[in-house]
C-alpha cells in the first residue's frame, strides 16, 4: 500500500504542481502572486458558470417538483454526469494511464503494476469526483431545499457523490485496458488507437441515443401509471443508464429501499473495481509499455527519397502539426473527435425517427424543410462554430509544444508566422467540424442542402473568431510544463476558457439576431448584417493575435 | 565573430544571478570551448546566444548582428544544438531534417548532399524513416546534431554535443568542428568532457556562478593555475571554493 501512495502523491504533485506552487511561496513572491490572480479569476469564472447553471436548477426544480415528478431532476442531473464521466472518461484514462511519459520509469519501480495503474486511476477519480461535486451539489441541494428533505437526504447524497465516478470510469478503465492489451502488440497501435477511441466515444453516444429512443417506444399506458406515481417515471427514464436511477432511487426511497439501491449501486462499483484489477494484473503493462516499442520493421528510406517536397516555413510548420496530431493518439482523439461528432450529433435524430411511423419522421423533418431559410441557416452556422470550436486543436496549440517550443524559438522564423501556422491548423479542424456537422444536418435531419452550404460559408467567418479567440488564450498563458499529453491538451484549462468564450461570442451574436428580429423584418438582411458583424469581430481578433504574437514573451 | 558584453540575466524565479555581468569575444576561425560546473551558467549563456533567453542587461552580437535588430538573420546562421532532446519527436528522422530544411529554406541540392552526408556519417541511414520517438538517446543526439549543421550554418554553437554520442560519431563530430572552424568559421561549446576540451579547442571559457572567472588559452590557463599541467587540475584549481571562503 506504500507504494500506491507514494506514487499517488508524486502524480498529484506533479499534475497540480503543489511542489512549484509550494516553492514559489517561499522564494519567488511575484510568481506565486501570479498564480493567486490566476486561480482567483479561474475560480471567478467558475463561480459564474455555477451560480448560472444554480438558476437554472432552480427554474428546472420548480417545474419538475409542480409536476409531482420532482426526483425526475434528479435522475437527470445523474444521467447526465455518469454518461459524461464515461463519455470523456475514456479518454482520460486512455491518455494518463497508457500514453503517459513516466509508464517506463515506473515500470522500473519495485511496485507491481497493479499498484501502478490503481494510483493513476485514484488520481483521475480524484479530478472525474470535483467535477461531480460542481455539477452535482447545486442539483441536490436546490432539490432538498424545496422539497424539504432531512439531513438523511444529504448524508446519503454525499455518500453517492464519492461512489458517482466509479461505475462510468471503472467501465471506461475496462474497455481501455482490453482495448490497449488488445493493440498492444500489433504493428500499427498508434493508428489503432486512434481510430479505436474515436469508434468508441461514437459508439458509447450511438448506444446511449438508441437506448433513449427505445424508451420512446415504451407503453403508453406504462408512462400514463408511471406518472400516477410520485416519481414514477425514474425507472423509465433510467433505463438507459440504471446505475442512475438506482443512485436516485437511494436518495429518495425511506428506509430498507433506499439502503436497497444504496447497496446496489456501491455492489457494482465494487465488483467492477474487482474487474479492473485483476485485469490490471495481467495486462497493465502490455498496453501502456507498448507504446514505448517499435515491432515495425525498420522502413529504411532510400536515398532518391531523402529530400521531401519543398515547402515554405508556414506550410512545413502547418503540415508538421498535421502529421503530429495524427501520430498521437491523445491528441487525435481529443483534437478530432469534434469531426466525427459533428456528422454523429445531427444523425441521431434518425434513430429517434427510426422509432416513429412514417408519417410523424416526415412531418419533424417538414417543419425544418418549410422553416424560414435564413433562421434555419443562420441556427445551423451558430451551432457548426459552437461544434467546431468545442476541439482543444487551436486553445493547446503552443502548450502541445511542450519543451520543444523553446528550440523552435531559435528557427529563423518570426514567431508571428508560428502562430498563422497554429491558426491555420486549428481552423482546419474546425472547418473540418463545421462541414462534418452540416452534412449530418443535410443526412440526419433533412435540412436544405443549400441553406447547408450557406451556413457553412457564414461559419467558416464565424470560426476564424473563434478561432482566434481559442490560440490568443493559449498566447496568453501557455501550459509548456507537462508530463504526459494528456495534460497538454485535455487537463490544461486554456481548452475549458477558449469553449466557454467561443460559446459566449456565439451566444452573443445570436442574442444580436433574436433583437434585430423585432426590429428587422427582413431576415435576409439580419443574416446579412450578424455576417459583417461576425467578419469585423474575426478580422479585429486576428489583428490582437498577431500583435500579441509579436509582443511575446515567454519565461524559461 | 561572438560578441558577448557585460551581460547578466537572473530568472524570476530565482533571486541569484544565473550569469553575472559576463563578457566573452570569440575569434573566426576558432573553437571555442565553454566549460563549468553544474548550474555555472552555461545553458543559460548559449540559449541567449541563440535568441531563447533575452539579457537583463548587456549586449550580445554575432557576425555584427544583434537579437534586437535582426533577430531572424541572425538565427539563420547559427546552428545550434541544445542540451535536452525535447524535439518534435512524433515526425520520421527524415522528415525532421526536411522540416528543418523548409525552417532554414535550404535548397534541396545542398539539402539532399547534407542529409546523406550526416546519415551517413551517424550511421542513422536504417534508422532515418522511423519515429524519432523510437531513437535511442544517442540516435536522437545524432538527429539533433545532423539538423542542426544541416543549412551549413556559419556558426555552430552546441550545447554539450557529444552527450550519448558513440566514440566513432564523437571523433567525426570533433573533424567536423575543426574542418569548420578550418574555413574561418566559429564554434562554441559547452561540455564537461575536459580531455574534449583539451585536444580540440584553441581558447576555453570557464564560468562559475554565472561569472566567468578564466578566459584563454591553455597554455594561459595553465600560467594562470600555477603551472597546472593538465586542464583537470586547472579546472579544480579555478572553480574550487577558497579555504574558509563562502
Amino acid at each position: 500500500m506504500s507504494g500506491y501512495f507514494t506514487i499517488l502523491r508524486m502524480q498529484l504533485r506533479s499534475r497540480y504542481g503543489l511542489s512549484v506552487i509550494k516553492s514559489n511561496y517561499r522564494n519567488d513572491k511575484k510568481a506565486f502572486r501570479k498564480q493567486l490572480v490566476i486561480f482567483a479569476s479561474a475560480a471567478f469564472g467558475f463561480l459564474a458558470i455555477l451560480g448560472s447553471y444554480s438558476v437554472l436548477v432552480y427554474e428546472a426544480s420548480k417545474l419538475f417538483i409542480g409536476g409531482g415528478q420532482g426526483s425526475l431532476l434528479l435522475l437527470y442531473a445523474f444521467l447526465a454526469i455518469l454518461v459524461m464521466i464515461l463519455f470523456f472518461g475514456l479518454i482520460v484514462v486512455l491518455g494518463t494511464l497508457f500514453f503517459a511519459r513516466d509508464s517506463e520509469f515506473l515500470s522500473t519501480l519495485p511496485v507491481h503494476q497493479r499498484t501502478v495503474f490503481l494510483s493513476k486511476l485514484t488520481m483521475v477519480y480524484i479530478s472525474e469526483l470535483a467535477i461531480s461535486l460542481g455539477l452535482l451539489a447545486p442539483v441536490v441541494i436546490i432539490y432538498g431545499v424545496m422539497a424539504n428533505m432531512g439531513v438523511l437526504f444529504y448524508i446519503k447524497a454525499a455518500v453517492i457523490w464519492l461512489f458517482v465516478p466509479a461505475i462510468p470510469l471503472l467501465i471506461a478503465s475496462i474497455l481501455a485496458s482490453l482495448f490497449m492489451g488488445f493493440i498492444g502488440k500489433t504493428r500499427h497501435r498508434s493508428m489503432l488507437a486512434i481510430i479505436g477511441g474515436l469508434a468508441g466515444l461514437v459508439l458509447i453516444m450511438f448506444a446511449q441515443t438508441s437506448l433513449s429512443a427505445l424508451l420512446r417506444n415504451t407503453d403508453p399506458n406504462a408512462i400514463l401509471q408511471a406518472l400516477s406515481q410520485p416519481n414514477g417515471l425514474i425507472n423509465i427514464m433510467g433505463a438507459s443508464f440504471p446505475p442512475s436511477a438506482w443512485a436516485v432511487n437511494a436518495l429518495v426511497s425511506d428506509g430498507f429501499e433506499g439502503v436497497k439501491y444504496l447497496l446496489g449501486f456501491i455492489g457494482l462499483s465494487a465488483a467492477l473495481f474487482v474487474v479492473v484489477t485483476f485485469i490490471a494484473s495481467k495486462i497493465y503493462y502490455r498496453g501502456a509499455l507498448s507504446q514505448l516499442e517499435t515491432l515495425k520493421k525498420l522502413k529504411v528510406v532510400a536515398r532518391s527519397a531523402y529530400v521531401k517536397k519543398q515547402r515554405t516555413p508556414l506550410r512545413a510548420m502547418f503540415v508538421r502539426e498535421w502529421k503530429t496530431i495524427l501520430r498521437s493518439p491523445v491528441y487525435a482523439i481529443n483534437s478530432l473527435t469534434g469531426i466525427v461528432l459533428g456528422f454523429v450529433v445531427m444523425v441521431l435524430p434518425l434513430i429517434g425517427t427510426a422509432a416513429m411511423s412514417g408519417a410523424e419522421s416526415e412531418e419533424v423533418f417538414g417543419l425544418l424543410r418549410e422553416a424560414n431559410q435564413d433562421i434555419v441557416c443562420l441556427a445551423l452556422a451558430g451551432i457548426m462554430a459552437i461544434i467546431g470550436s468545442i476541439n482543444p486543436a487551436a486553445s493547446t496549440a503552443l502548450s502541445r509544444e511542450g519543451g520543444a517550443f523553446w528550440s523552435s524559438t531559435a528557427f529563423p522564423v518570426a514567431f508571428e508566422k508560428q502562430v498563422q501556422s497554429k491558426f491555420l491548423f486549428g481552423y482546419s479542424i474546425a472547418a473540418a467540424t463545421a462541414f462534418t456537422t452540416g452534412a449530418g444536418a443535410v443526412v440526419g435531419m433533412g435540412v436544405n442542402p443549400l441553406t447547408a452550404f450557406f451556413a457553412f460559408l457564414f461559419a467558416l467567418v464565424l470560426l476564424v473568431g473563434t478561432t482566434v479567440v481559442s490560440l490568443e488564450i493559449d498566447l496568453i498563458r501557455p501550459k509548456f510544463g507537462w508530463n504526459n499529453e494528456t495534460e497538454a491538451i485535455k487537463q490544461n484549462m486554456n481548452s475549458l476558457y477558449a469553449m466557454l468564450l467561443s460559446m459566449l461570442l456565439v451566444a452573443l451574436l445570436g442574442l444580436l439576431a433574436y433583437l434585430l428580429f423585432n426590429v428587422i423584418a427582413q431576415t435576409l438582411l439580419i443574416s446579412l448584417i450578424i455576417v459583417v458583424v461576425a467578419a469585423a469581430f474575426s478580422a479585429a481578433g486576428y489583428a490582437v493575435l498577431m500583435k500579441t504574437a509579436a509582443g511575446a514573451r515567454y519565461e524559461y | 565573430m561572438i560578441q558577448i558584453e557585460n551581460v547578466t540575466k537572473t530568472y524570476s524565479k530565482s533571486k541569484t544571478k544565473a550569469v553575472d555581468d559576463l563578457s566573452v569575444q570569440t575569434r573566426d576561425g576558432e573553437i571555442f570551448g565553454f566549460i563549468g560546473p553544474n548550474g555555472a551558467g552555461k545553458t543559460t549563456t548559449i540559449k541567449m546566444l541563440v535568441g531563447i533567453l533575452k539579457p537583463d542587461s548587456g549586449r550580445i552580437a554575432i557576425n555584427g548582428i544583434n537579437f534586437e535588430d535582426s533577430p531572424i538573420e541572425l538565427k539563420s546562421i547559427i546552428g545550434y544544438v541544445p542540451d535536452s532532446h525535447d524535439i518534435y519527436d512524433r515526425l520520421t528522422g527524415i522528415e525532421y531534417l526536411n522540416f528543418i530544411g523548409d525552417i532554414y529554406s535550404v535548397p534541396a541540392k545542398a539539402r539532399k548532399a547534407n542529409i546523406e552526408k550526416y546519415l551517413a556519417m551517424f550511421n542513422l541511414e536504417k534508422a532515418a524513416g522511423e519515429i524519432i520517438r523510437s531513437y535511442s538517446h544517442g540516435m536522437k543526439q545524432k538527429i539533433i546534431v545532423a539538423a542542426a549543421l544541416m543549412h551549413e550554418p556559419q556558426y555552430w554553437i552546441l550545447d554539450e554535443p557529444m552527450t550519448g554520442l558513440d566514440p566513432k560519431s564523437a571523433h567525426l563530430l570533433k573533424q567536423e568542428m575543426k574542418a569548420h572552424c578550418a574555413k574561418g568559421n566559429t564554434v562554441f561549446f559547452s561540455t564537461h568532457v575536459l580531455e574534449v576540451v583539451e585536444h580540440l579547442c584553441d581558447r576555453i571559457g570557464i564560468i562559475d556562478d554565472g561569472k566567468l572567472i578564466a578566459l584563454g588559452t591553455l597554455g594561459e590557463l595553465r600560467s594562470k593555475a600555477q603551472n597546472e599541467t593538465s586542464l583537470e587540475n586547472i579546472f579544480f584549481k579555478l572553480t574550487e571554493e577558497p579555504e574558509g571562503g563562502e
